[in-house]
């Protein structure tokens, strides 16, 4: 038998990180091992709790993942991490029950707007969801942590936006397969599209200065304010040959929507500040 | 000792309310108690402490961080662990994901370090054998000691507590004293409560404050010996006493001017904040 023993420092690497070892050496390991007794119980003494940590660490990641809501487990197939899929599922509006309150909401608009026949009224309330929605994420309470999350390095605007543009996403998307049923013809059923963008993106703009909730409430008046005085001074029947639905409108709100995003990209510096309520 | 938390001076309304008014304050490594009425002000000032409300007037320094500033504040955070009084939950989240988010919140960004820290804050507390249940699902006691586990993440520096004993039986309140020993050596704590006796046997410096307003300063024995000469025990209740109640031993335990003849017996730390809050007045006085 070989005088000659792997020394502890690479016997510790092949035992732990066999990759990491190049080949010729751990062949010459292997080799060895396969001749030398001492080496052999040296390994099995080292391997042994390796692969015993290996085993505990998936147990226990299986643990950890038990009762992943639903949420959090789309976000992880999407890609996500599991500290920022942890921290979007933990916002209420995202959760499975008010995802479909979302749809809900929306499919009696659209129901409504089809047993009137009148597309206009999904056109005008449709922009009012979103807009909402994201005004509620920076309510008191929108987190249930409460100051617990509020007395944290990450808690901050930057993390209440992802979280309003997480919700103002998901609100979209149900209004977008929503417009598919109201009956109006052609694109000028994305005629909510626009104004649903100013209006969210206005109040997110908002919550760098103000108050978010108040803001928002502050554009939906306004929004309904402007289709009173639309449809009031239109000569046209409906609202969606109104001034607000036509090119023109659509371009006002297109440039509302624009500049809001700019306001608050260029105030990136307030994202870590304290929420304003 | 290096001083982490200084204020000064500091006032905070809400509306025609003085809900802190003018006080100053210097904390230093150690547990310090803080005692008070309900209104007192004293979740106010944690929570300015806490960095969760800010201040109308004066200054507050906290490990040398202005917590007005978007960087000190998050200097500050970084070195926080804080229980409001009453903690909120993610209801649907189990213990282990509440703390787990927590956790994600105070930038443990590593998910392996993690949920070790996460596993090692819930065995601090007891908590391992239900870390997988959730959180509507737990009794008050256990919430408690959740909201105890996530100020522990990272074993921070400056803990602000507020009631943190409030709902735990006996038991569960002897655990908690020896957790705060253990678990935050070396740490700042300020550590409200309505319990004397957890002062008593967990605070170095207790202050009191009485409408918005620091009234003592010193150490637990000091608060006790505000009431050296005023306590005495009766076998039934002394007319001359501004309080008394009746004891374990089923003797009177009167606070008051000690009348003559009668000798006072060694007062606690409850007899001394009685007696300066003003609650050992007579009863008369106290009802008009």
């Amino acid at each position: 038998m070989s005088e000659w023993h792997i020394p502890d420092e690479l016997m510790v690497g092949f035992s732990t990180n066999p990759g990491d070892i190049d080949a010729a050496t751990a062949a010459s390991i292997e080799l060895h091992l396969t001749a030398c007794g001492e080496c052999q119980a040296d390994l099995a003494v080292l391997a042994r709790p390796a692969l015993l940590d290996a085993i505990w660490a998936e147990v226990q990641d299986g643990v950890d993942r038990a009762g992943v809501g639903f949420t959090e487990r789309w976000l992880s197939r999407l890609g996500f991490e599991s500290g920022p899929a942890r921290l979007l599922a933990a916002t209420p509006a995202l959760r499975l029950g008010a995802v479909l309150a979302v749809a809900l909401i929306v499919a009696a608009v659209v129901m409504v707007s089809r047993a009137a026949d009148a597309g206009e009224a999904f056109l005008a309330l449709a922009p009012v969801i979103p807009t909402a929605l994201v005004g509620l994420s920076f309510a008191p309470g929108a987190d249930p942590a409460g100051e617990c999350g509020l007395a944290t390095p990450v808690f901050g605007f930057g993390l209440v936006m992802r979280r309003a543009l997480g919700i103002e996403l998901v609100a979209l998307v149900v209004l977008a397969v929503g417009s598919l049923f109201v009956p109006i013809d052609g694109l000028r059923a994305l005629g909510w599209l626009l104004p649903a963008l100013a209006l969210s993106m206005g109040t997110l703009a908002g919550g760098v200065r103000w108050s978010a909730p108040a803001t928002a409430t502050a554009l939906t008046t306004g929004w309904v304010g402007v289709l009173v005085l639309a449809q009031a001074t239109s000569a046209q029947a409906s609202l969606i040959d109104s001034a607000v639905f036509d090119v023109a409108g659509q371009t006002v709100l297109a440039f509302m929507a624009t500049a809001a995003v700019f306001v608050v990209a260029t105030n990136r510096q307030v994202l870590f500040q304290e929420v304003k309520r | 000792m290096t001083t982490t938390i200084t204020v000064r001076a500091v006032t905070k309304r809400f509306g025609s309310t003085i809900a802190v008014d003018g006080v100053d304050l210097e904390l230093r490594p150690g547990v310090t108690g803080l005692l008070g009425p309900n209104g007192a002000g004293k979740s106010t000032l944690m929570r300015m402490l806490a960095t969760v409300a800010a201040p109308d007037r004066g200054a507050l320094s906290i490990f040398g961080h202005d917590p007005a500033t978007p960087g000190g504040r998050l200097e500050i955070r970084r070195r926080l662990g804080y229980q409001p009084q009453e903690p909120g939950f993610h209801q649907h989240f189990s213990c282990f994901q509440f703390v787990d988010y927590v956790a994600i919140l105070k930038e443990w960004t590593n998910r392996r370090d993690r949920h070790d820290e996460v596993r090692r804050v819930l065995a601090l507390v007891g908590l391992t054998d239900v870390s997988n249940r959730r959180i509507s699902r737990l009794s008050g006691g256990m919430k408690r000691r959740l909201a105890i586990a996530q100020v522990l993440l990272g074993t921070p520096d400056l803990l602000v507590l507020d009631e943190p004993t409030a709902g735990l039986d006996p038991e569960q309140r002897l655990r908690f004293r020896e957790l705060l020993g253990s678990a935050a050596p070396g740490a700042t704590v300020l550590l409200s409560t309505h319990q004397t006796d957890d002062v008593a046997a967990l605070c170095a410096r207790v202050v009191v404050m009485l409408e918005g307003s620091m009234r003592f300063d010193g150490s637990p024995a000091d608060l006790a010996a505000r009431a050296s000469g005023r306590v005495w025990l009766a076998d039934e209740r002394d007319p001359r006493a501004s309080l008394a109640w009746v004891g374990g031993d089923g003797r009177w335990r009167n606070i008051g001017e000690l009348p003559a003849n009668t000798t006072p017996v060694a007062p606690t730390i409850e007899d001394g904040y009685l007696v300066l809050a003003g609650t050992a007045r007579p009863f008369e006085e106290s009802a008009a």
